[in-house]
């Protein structure tokens, strides 16, 4: 479904990420992990081609999407939830999800979406006339993941949508993962933490510095040795 | 007691003119962060048009607007698309280009119609109305206060409600978010841009009428709109209006009480009083 040759990119004159390809398969849930600063954004960025760049091709359903711009990438049917979440503060959730689903195919499709990600996240049905920027973490989080949805993509990426939130939200957000690959989603997730994310991805991409390390089945991962001594720290 | 009141009055009536050519600065500011201190200048580029369309066509400023707004607002898309955008991450560059398209319309303006005061006659010259019994307006005035106020409610209407609205104020809140769910962000920019300038020749025209205009007013415009846009917390647009309000007021008061010069700088002094006090503006920055 996505297939990623040889990207290389960078900010400036530092580059951040060499030779890096990466394919994911249609109804897969793909796990892009390792360190901080290891590329994993940047990588993702690339991929929705926030961040520009000039060597390797990226190929989306078989379309050379490698030189889209981003509203072009979304319209394409990836759909990325930011590291950070990146909500629009000032509006309200109702507002943010009727954004997610701005492009011009998802805008037929908004009221029966928006139901169905009440659904997903009952507590952003109770909260629809609050504004994004005073919801608690986890809420934002689900927000981010509903507004995500609103476009219709094929492919959602989730950059660490963990982070920084409690163990109670973190297992809500990935049962919403795992209920959305169920329904034949396809899904790329960017995590730090390889313990949890080995568990819940079918095959994954370990980056290290800008490069890609070791690939492979999570399953057989979880039990190398030497990524156990590596990454696991046992 | 009564000149009091006249000079509130009047105040009221121009001041929310002001705030509409701070709004459009406002608007700018809101979806790139680019303060244009070509505007006063553009807008006095609007007030030649009229003029330039009255000498030629013999048209009355209401009348000639639409053809000086599209006009402008294609003009103002292209220098935005191919001067401002390319070079828009380097804030300084884009400072110094208006400020040198300042220089340009000013000079532009004296070459074809050199250093004289000129007039555009329109249909409401000398027109005046009387409020209550103790004050007379301009019915010009009368007319820019209605028409500010008609065109922000459609403006806060088509931001607030509406898909495009919507995607304006998600620009204005976080760009990179708004491109990751599918807005063109700089369509989206330029779309609000030529608006802009849509807004700021509807406040040309309204201040033709009735008052006598030079080439080299624009600088005067231009801070006339600083004040409010900074009052208003630069993206307010609702309190960038009332500010505009404010900064009006003031200046017909100043102009009574105190002779010349003195009575201009009334608005600067407020300004400075308010800023001290309320230093993120009068009502902080939402959007």
């Amino acid at each position: 479904m996505l297939e990623l040759t040889g990207l290389y990119a960078g900010y400036g004159d530092l580059e951040v990420l060499r030779d890096v390809s990466l394919t994911i398969g249609q109804g897969e849930i793909v796990g892009l992990l390792g360190a901080n600063n290891a590329g994993k954004t940047t990588l993702v960025n690339c991929i929705s081609r926030i961040i520009p760049w000039q060597r390797g091709v990226c190929k989306f359903e078989g379309r050379d999407i490698s030189r889209l711009a981003p509203h072009e990438v979304t319209e394409c049917g990836i759909s990325q939830v930011p590291e950070g979440r990146q909500l629009f503060p000032a509006m309200t959730v109702w507002e943010n999800l009727m954004m997610g689903g701005f492009p011009g195919k998802a805008r037929t499709q908004r009221a029966k979406t928006i139901e169905y990600v009440f659904g997903l996240f009952p507590r952003l049905l109770e909260r629809r006339t609050q504004l994004a920027g005073t919801l608690s973490g986890g809420e934002q989080q689900m927000l981010a993941i509903g507004r995500a949805l609103m476009s219709g993509p094929r492919l959602l990426v989730l950059d660490e949508p963990s982070l920084g939130l409690s163990p109670r939200f973190v297992q809500t957000i990935f049962e919403a993962m795992a209920a959305l690959h169920r329904e034949g989603l396809t899904i790329l997730l960017v995590e730090q933490n390889l313990n949890v994310a080995l568990k819940s991805v079918q095959r994954c991409y370990v980056l290290e510095r800008g490069e890609v390390a070791i690939s492979g089945r999570a399953e057989d991962m979880r039990h190398d040795p030497a990524v156990r001594k590596a990454y696991l720290g046992n | 007691m009564d000149i009091l009141f006249q000079a509130i009055i009047q105040g009221v009536l121009i001041g929310s003119t002001y705030g509409l050519i701070a709004l459009s600065m406002g608007l700018i500011y809101s979806v790139s962060g680019i303060t244009n201190f070509a505007h006063g200048d553009l807008m006095v580029l609007c007030m030649f048009g009229a003029y330039a369309l009255f000498a030629i066509l013999g048209l009355d400023p209401y009348i000639s607007i639409l053809l000086v707004a599209p006009t402008i607002a294609i003009a103002t898309f292209v220098l935005y698309k191919y001067l401002i955008q390319p070079i828009s991450s380097q804030q300084l560059m884009v400072i110094q280009l208006t400020l040198g398209l300042m220089f340009v319309i000013q000079n532009l303006l004296l070459m074809a119609y050199g250093g004289n005061f000129q007039r555009v006659p329109s249909v409401l010259d000398g027109d005046v109305m009387i409020v209550g019994d103790f004050a007379v307006i301009q019915s010009s005035l009368f007319v820019s206060f209605v028409t500010t106020w008609a065109l922000a409610a459609v403006l806060f209407w088509l931001l607030g409600r509406t898909d495009f609205g919507r995607s304006v104020r998600a620009v204005h809140q976080n760009a990179r978010a708004a491109a990751l769910v599918g807005v063109n962000v700089r369509r989206t920019q330029l779309i609000v841009v030529s608006l802009s300038a849509v807004i700021l020749a509807v406040s040309a025209s309204l201040l033709v009428s009735g008052r006598a205009i030079h080439p080299s007013e624009g600088l005067h415009y231009t801070v006339v709109a600083l004040m409010p846009f900074v009052l208003g917390g630069m993206s307010n647009l609702l309190s960038i209006l009332i500010s505009g309000t404010i900064i009006g007021v003031a200046e017909t008061v100043g102009n009574v009480y105190l002779n010349g010069p003195l009575g201009f700088a009334v608005p600067y002094i407020v300004f400075i009083l308010i800023l001290i006090f309320r230093p993120q503006g009068l009502f902080g920055a939402r959007s």
